[in-house]
């Protein structure tokens, strides 16, 4: 009955199966569209980027080689120093809200017991999460209307009129206002991740902190922090590459003004490009924005896996 | 939702108190917005603050031809979008969740990878690539280039549903005689609804929230999606509160309407990643 | 239906071999049960058999034919698994006619087919039910109609009772026994359980680290055991060793002393196979040979640690002073023993086993069982 010599000592005497011959390809098969979908749109303007960065390319004529002079110029321009510190204040400013606000309404939750409960008060934030980001952006361009918004008309009803500013109209509030976009900040992915991951958290080790006569604070510092590391750093990450990004506040409401008070690095990248017309320049911004995204993840991840408990 | 309203009574807390504090803030906006958008010039000036009677409903009358089209632009994108991310979520997380083959984990890797690379660095350059694509002026300038963005964070969650799959369905199906398209198409697609499920709503809120990318591709104002859209609006009705805001509460129903019939699902598919 | 063969079978996970030398032979109609530990290779090798792993050499011959390239789908065989792989969201007659769909077959062919397993299987009320509706015993009644609708040469089982409360497993190993009477097919089952074995297997395959220990009947890997392995494997509470020398040697008995047990020496009716005086070897004794006080000639003392009364039986566990070793009894009725009081028990020299350092047992001569005799015979004939 045995068709195969057997060679003990040597190689495999099996021949591969005919099943297994064929779904070899079928792997490939099944991920060429993605692959050619992701290098068609993702990796070719990626490389691009990169090259063109080094060039003085208009998206026309024939583009040259310039070295690192987009670099050189940039870093020699006002306007762009003036993004850059201004995207450190606003996303910083943004981040610790946005992580602090979500977090405080992320235990309020947790701390009730009834899962129905709950699951209203998850539902009741989240549903302005699909309002288009633009008509938020309009709401509080409203808002922040010096004539008839809602902060100026609310300071007036409270009988503080004199407090009233034209938030967007002058530098020394305008970067601020930006950042308080979509005050109390609830309403994000973040919120629902720290729900998660709180529920997440065994039960009994809570019921453990409670027992040994921990108070709520003390469980919250000791216990619930250090336990959603990865979703805090998580979505800092994610806050922080969101940060890099914003252009949408400067296109709809301000459009980096007034002066430069909230001039910001991708909006800039979008004028020096469409505006101006000058592309080489524009990729060394992307090529700058990348670079500070990368050393902020890899920050956070050594945040992340620093004497980590909960991976090996 | 009144089961829930219900139990809330039930259970009246300090928390709650607080909570009800953080949804008003959240909340009172977009009331105002929509009670706003149903009152006449008067009426506003009359009571700013809330809802007003009777309401004015031609407001709504008035933005609507405008407002429609926006819709069915974004509606256009936005389907066009889910389609492709879908498929292709299916089929790469698939196979990196359920089958081996050789550099497996440096593909996955190269997919991955995508997640750190920003928007904007390929703002401009994929912009020149699809002008000379010649997909400007057609839905595939904004279908394409959205999907090869939202296909990344797609896969990722997908692979992570097939790994949590039981792996004896796909052997049972296996012995059974399925061949690898009969196992994706019977087994797979239809295991895999509830991530799919995860995967388009995180697709609808980026479509149809993008504002740059139709900003600097579609040229022409009939073809603009709500987005984009709604910065028209602000421009033509100047100081009619009411039409502007007939305008923006009209644009947001319709994924609203989508998200409230789903996001219980939702809220459990993200607490499952 | 068919036999299975299996020879010189090797796998390897990467350097690791998780299969060594695999030789077994399955008779047409055999119930056979591969029993083991966890980690011992067993659902690896129904893997293998299944053709959802490949081996790295050998032969895997079903009816006949040598099935090392075939897929697994081709190659005749059902499989139960454990988690039963219901698809959970088509019907159970859905789920039942899965392959035949797969397969393109006549919707007459179906739906006979179909009706026919569910009658067989008492599942005709339920045809158009999801998965989550059913209980378990009927969960597990499904998927077998899905494995018998293609009329498989070889079921493989692998661990289906395990999911199972325990008074369900009872009920559903009999359902497997009737299953396996009437459709007198070549059965191959996967367990840990040696219950299930016994009950359920005609045909025992021991397997420990990777290896098979002993092919048998169930009645023969219980009273005359391979080696130490399957001595200690099967049977429950467990067997005991004890340490021993060799005396002497005639040719149906070995003569060992056994420190703490009387008589100084006892001859062990069993085929000496290259033992010598001066040997070093151990007796392994089952709980349920020792008597308390009773009147056959070989006689233990032991100092009381516990006794566990259970009802209709009580454990009895103690210290062999001489030898520093534990000895468990398993006796018929509630003993009276206080903790640290001494406590002698007897039993028959026929009912001591006897292996060698290396752990291998001695071919024991007066296996005293009337039900094993006869076993044997038939075995035999």
């Amino acid at each position: 009955m045995t068709s195969i010599a057997i060679d003990r000592a040597g190689v495999s005497s099996v021949p591969q199966s005919r099943l297994r011959i064929m779904s070899r390809w079928v792997p490939f098969l099944f991920l060429l569209p993605v692959a050619a979908e992701l290098i068609i749109f993702r990796y070719i303007p990626t490389f691009s980027a990169f090259y063109h960065s080094l060039t003085n390319w208009d998206g026309r004529k024939k583009d040259a080689f310039i070295g690192f002079k987009n670099f050189t110029d940039l870093f020699n321009d006002n306007v762009f120093r003036d993004a850059f510190v201004n995207m450190a204040k606003y996303t910083s400013l943004r981040t610790i809200a946005v992580l602090l606000f979500a977090f405080i309404a992320a235990e309020l939750i947790f701390s009730i017991r009834n899962e129905r409960v709950r699951m209203f008060w998850k539902i009741a934030f989240v549903i302005p999460l699909v309002v288009p980001r633009s008509v938020i952006y309009l709401m509080w361009a409203f808002i922040y209307d010096p004539q008839v918004g809602l902060i100026n008309e609310a300071l007036n009803l409270i009988g503080l009129g004199a407090w009233q500013q034209p938030w967007l109209g002058q530098s020394s509030t305008a970067l601020g206002a930006l950042a308080f976009i979509g005050f109390p900040f609830v309403s994000s992915l973040a919120f629902l991740i720290f729900v998660a991951s709180l529920e997440g958290l065994p039960r009994d080790i809570i019921e453990t902190a409670q027992l040994e006569g921990c108070s709520i604070w003390k469980r919250i510092w000791n216990v619930d922090l250090p336990m959603l590391r990865g979703g805090i750093v998580f979505v800092a990450v994610l806050l922080i590459l969101e940060g890099l990004q914003t252009t949408e506040p400067q296109l709809i409401l301000t459009r980096g003004g007034p002066g430069t008070s909230t001039e910001l690095p991708a909006y800039y990248l979008y004028r020096t490009a469409f505006d101006y017309g000058k592309f080489g320049q524009a990729c060394a911004v992307g090529v700058v924005m990348l670079g500070v995204g990368l050393i902020f993840t890899v920050i956070s991840m050594w945040l992340r896996y620093r004497s980590a408990y909960d991976v090996d | 939702m009144s089961t829930e309203f219900r139990a809330l009574k039930r259970y009246a807390v300090p928390q709650q108190f607080a909570l009800l504090i953080l949804a008003a803030l959240t909340w009172y906006p977009f009331l105002f917005l929509l009670a706003t958008s149903v009152k006449s010039p008067n009426q506003f000036f009359e009571n700013y603050w809330w809802f007003t009677f009777p309401f004015d409903w031609p407001n709504y009358a008035q933005v609507w031809p405008k407002v429609s089209v926006a819709i069915l632009n974004s509606a256009q994108y936005s389907l066009g979008t889910l389609v492709i991310v879908l498929i292709l979520s299916l089929l790469g997380g698939y196979t990196f969740g359920r089958m081996k083959f050789p550099c497996k984990n440096a593909a996955f890797l190269c997919v991955v990878a995508l997640l750190m690379i920003p928007g904007v660095l390929t703002l401009v350059p994929l912009f020149v690539e699809v002008k000379a694509l010649k997909l400007l002026g057609t839905p595939w300038a904004l279908i394409l280039p959205f999907a090869g963005f939202e296909i990344v964070i797609g896969i990722y969650i997908m692979r992570l549903f097939f790994e949590r799959l039981p792996g004896e369905l796909f052997q049972a199906a296996r012995i059974e005689g399925a061949n690898e398209v009969q196992l994706l198409l019977f087994v797979a697609l239809p295991l895999a609804l509830p991530g799919l499920g995860t995967v388009a709503i995180l697709d609808l809120l980026f479509t149809w929230n993008e504002l740059l990318w139709p900003l600097i591709t579609v040229g022409d104002a009939t073809k603009m999606p709500v987005a984009v859209a709604a910065l028209g609006f602000k421009g033509e009705h100047q100081v009619d509160y009411g039409a502007l805001f007939a305008a923006y509460v009209s644009v947001s129903i319709p994924l609203m309407v989508i998200f409230v019939a789903v996001v219980r699902k939702f809220i459990k598919g993200i607490e499952g990643i | 239906m068919a036999t299975v063969s299996l020879q010189n079978i090797d796998k390897f996970y990467g350097r690791v071999q998780v299969l060594q030398d695999i030789n077994v032979e399955i008779d047409d109609g055999d119930f056979a049960v591969i029993l083991g530990p966890s980690g011992c290779g067993k659902s690896t090798l129904l893997r293998v058999i299944a053709g959802l792993e490949e081996h790295q050499r050998g032969d895997i011959s079903i009816g006949g034919a040598v099935m090392n390239a075939t897929p697994a789908a081709e190659r005749g065989v059902g499989m139960l698994f454990q988690s039963y792989a219901l698809f959970p969201h088509l019907s159970v007659s859905k789920n039942i006619s899965f392959g035949m769909r797969m397969r393109g077959e006549s919707k007459a062919v179906i739906k006979e087919r179909v009706a026919n397993a569910a009658r067989i299987l008492k599942l005709e009320p339920y045809l158009d039910r999801l998965p989550k509706n059913l209980s378990g015993g009927q969960r597990q009644r499904v998927a077998i109609g899905r494995s018998i609708v293609r009329e498989p040469k070889v079921f493989l089982f692998d661990e289906p009772l395990s999911n199972l409360d325990a008074e369900l497993r009872v009920e559903m190993r009999l359902e497997l026994a009737k299953l396996h009477d009437s459709l007198a097919a070549t059965m191959i089952y996967v367990t840990h359980d040696q219950i299930e074995a016994m009950t359920l297997g005609t045909k025992i395959i021991v397997m420990h680290l990777g290896k098979v220990q002993q092919v048998g009947t169930p009645l023969e890997v219980y009273y005359q055991p391979a080696n130490r392995f399957v001595a200690g494997f099967i049977g429950s509470p467990r067997m005991q060793f004890l340490h021993g020398t060799v005396q002497g040697v005639t040719a149906e008995s070995v003569r060992v002393s056994v420190p703490g047990v009387a008589p100084g020496i006892i001859e062990v009716p069993c085929e000496p196979d290259g033992l010598k005086a001066g040997d070093q070897i151990e007796i392994g004794i089952r709980p349920e040979d020792l008597h308390y006080r009773g009147s056959e000639e070989v006689r233990i003392t032991g100092l009381t640690t516990v006794v566990e009364y259970m009802g209709h039986a009580s454990y009895w566990y103690g210290h062999i002073a001489q030898q520093d070793r534990e000895l468990v009894a398993h006796l018929h009725r509630a003993l009276r023993v206080d903790r640290g009081s001494e406590a002698t028990f007897t039993l028959n020299r026929a009912d001591l086993y006897l292996f060698d350092t290396e752990g291998r047992a001695r071919r024991r001569l007066q296996v005293d069982n009337e039900n094993l005799q006869t076993q044997l015979a038939a075995a035999i004939a």
